[in-house]
């Protein structure tokens, strides 16, 4: 069965045809070409596949092609301008929070969340925002760091 | 991924027509956090199940409200929008804490309490809360016939309840008696801190009354195939001050009760003592007795 789906990623409007049974992630990555959301775990365990829709961070392996339907989303392609790195994506890289960066897009999409909901976060709500990403290089320091320092600059 | 056809309707009614339709059992869908990842496993669990109905646009299931009586919570409001809730911070913070304990993030702003509860599960982190408060569920099959089953009846068993396939949970209310009077607490034990699985969790609820326990309600959650009170041990506390000792000894009979209604296993030696560990630290925290 073929599903339509209409909906908006990176301030681009979408229409398209898929198969009802894929997932959000599926669609991204295969539909609208955007690999950039990486597959991990595929069980809701690591968040490398965390994107943002409605505003909210969600794995998207866990989503529904038909949910998706009337939904905005934003996935890490959506960070850069004109070319130009977000402040978030050049902090991780300043900061050094890149290392292998399979965990990246999905650590930048739950940052990017926390940071659009509170602009200046605590270490403490950095963390709790990103408990539900896995990274197995960095120890994380990096991590929060790079997403402190943003905050600190959007002060 | 297994293969099946995805329904989805703009108005409960249109909803209630298609449901009452069926010949076979159609997977309900609103979160699904637990069920897409059944999909890809191919899981025995749904080996009968060709369609997917999702309810997640229905507004109607996405709301809270309260009245004298009751809050009314929909099936489809997320952990997330749980959490942020003034109602159910108000009146019933186990059950606040007990959404907060769930996976992470990403799970709390998609996974939804009607999910969790019609899964069945009997790690589901809500359900422990939503017994202690007694709280009861309406389950619709038209837009006039109704049937109200109190949570704890309704979960027959892991992964079993009583929704026929024609219906679905339409609301899931809480009686709010007493409600601000009381002290409230949820303890969870999980292998690590974010995205676990519940082993084992402590829910409970009491009424004072002259520093002595009018009301008790003790809810495990993760050791039972079935949720339940503690009678036992909420008797027990009926009437007495909520002194170390006293909460001790009811912490023993909960782990009592719970044990002589599984049997002994291999894991008992382990379970138990934590069991009575976590009953005696989650009365403790609520009676704001210091623990050491």
């Amino acid at each position: 069965m073929i599903i339509h789906i209409k909906f908006k990623v990176n301030g681009v409007d979408y229409d398209i045809k898929t198969e009802n049974n894929k997932r959000l992630l599926d669609v991204l990555r295969d539909d609208l070409r955007l690999t950039g959301t990486k597959e991990g775990c595929g069980i809701g365990e690591c968040g490398a596949c965390t994107i943002i829709m409605d505003g909210e961070a969600v794995n998207s392996c866990m989503v529904l092609a038909g949910r998706a339907n009337n939904t905005e989303i934003m996935t890490v392609e959506g960070l850069e301008k004109d070319g130009e790195l977000s402040t978030l994506q050049d902090n991780f890289v300043k900061m050094g929070a890149v290392q292998c960066g399979f965990c990246t897009p999905g650590m930048l999409m739950s940052a990017k969340a926390l940071l659009m909901k509170n602009p200046d976060p605590t270490v403490e709500e950095i963390k709790e925002a990103i408990a539900g990403n896995l990274c197995r290089c960095t120890g994380y320091t990096q991590i929060v760091e790079a997403i402190k320092k943003t905050g600190e600059e959007n002060r | 991924m297994k293969y099946f056809d995805y329904f989805s309707f703009d108005t409960l009614g249109e909803t209630l027509e298609f449901l009452k339709k069926q010949k076979h059992f159609v997977k309900i869908i609103s979160g699904g956090t637990d069920l897409i990842i059944e999909f890809r496993k191919n899981s025995p669990k749904l080996e009968n199940i060709d369609k997917v109905l999702d309810i997640s646009r229905l507004r109607v299931l996405k709301v809270i409200e309260e009245d004298n009586d009751y809050v009314y919570i929909g099936p489809s409001c997320t952990h997330t929008e749980i959490v942020k809730n003034d109602i159910i911070n108000k009146y019933f913070p186990a059950l606040v804490e007990a959404c907060l304990s769930i996976g992470c993030l990403q799970t709390r702003n998609q996974g939804t309490i009607g999910g969790n509860i019609v899964n069945s599960s009997p790690s589901a982190d809500t359900v422990p809360a939503l017994v202690s408060y007694n709280a009861e569920l309406e389950l619709l099959k038209d837009e006039n016939i109704e049937r109200i089953f109190k949570v704890k009846d309704f979960i027959k068993g892991p992964y079993k309840n009583e929704l026929a396939k024609d219906e679905m949970l339409y609301c899931i209310r809480i009686p709010k008696d007493n409600t601000e009077d009381r002290l409230h607490v949820f303890e969870k034990l999980g292998r690590r801190n974010a995205l676990s699985i519940t082993r084992i969790s402590v829910c409970a609820n009491a009424l004072l009354e002259d520093g002595k326990i009018k009301k008790i309600t003790i809810v495990p959650g993760a050791v039972l195939p079935r949720f339940k009170n503690m009678k036992i041990a909420e008797d027990f506390l009926t009437g007495k001050k909520p002194q170390k000792e006293v909460l001790r000894e009811a912490s023993e009979l909960v782990a009592k009760e719970v044990f002589d209604e599984v049997g002994e296993r291999w894991s008992t030696p382990y379970k138990k003592p934590v069991l009575e560990k976590m009953a005696f630290v989650a009365l403790c925290k609520m009676f704001k007795i210091e623990i050491i």
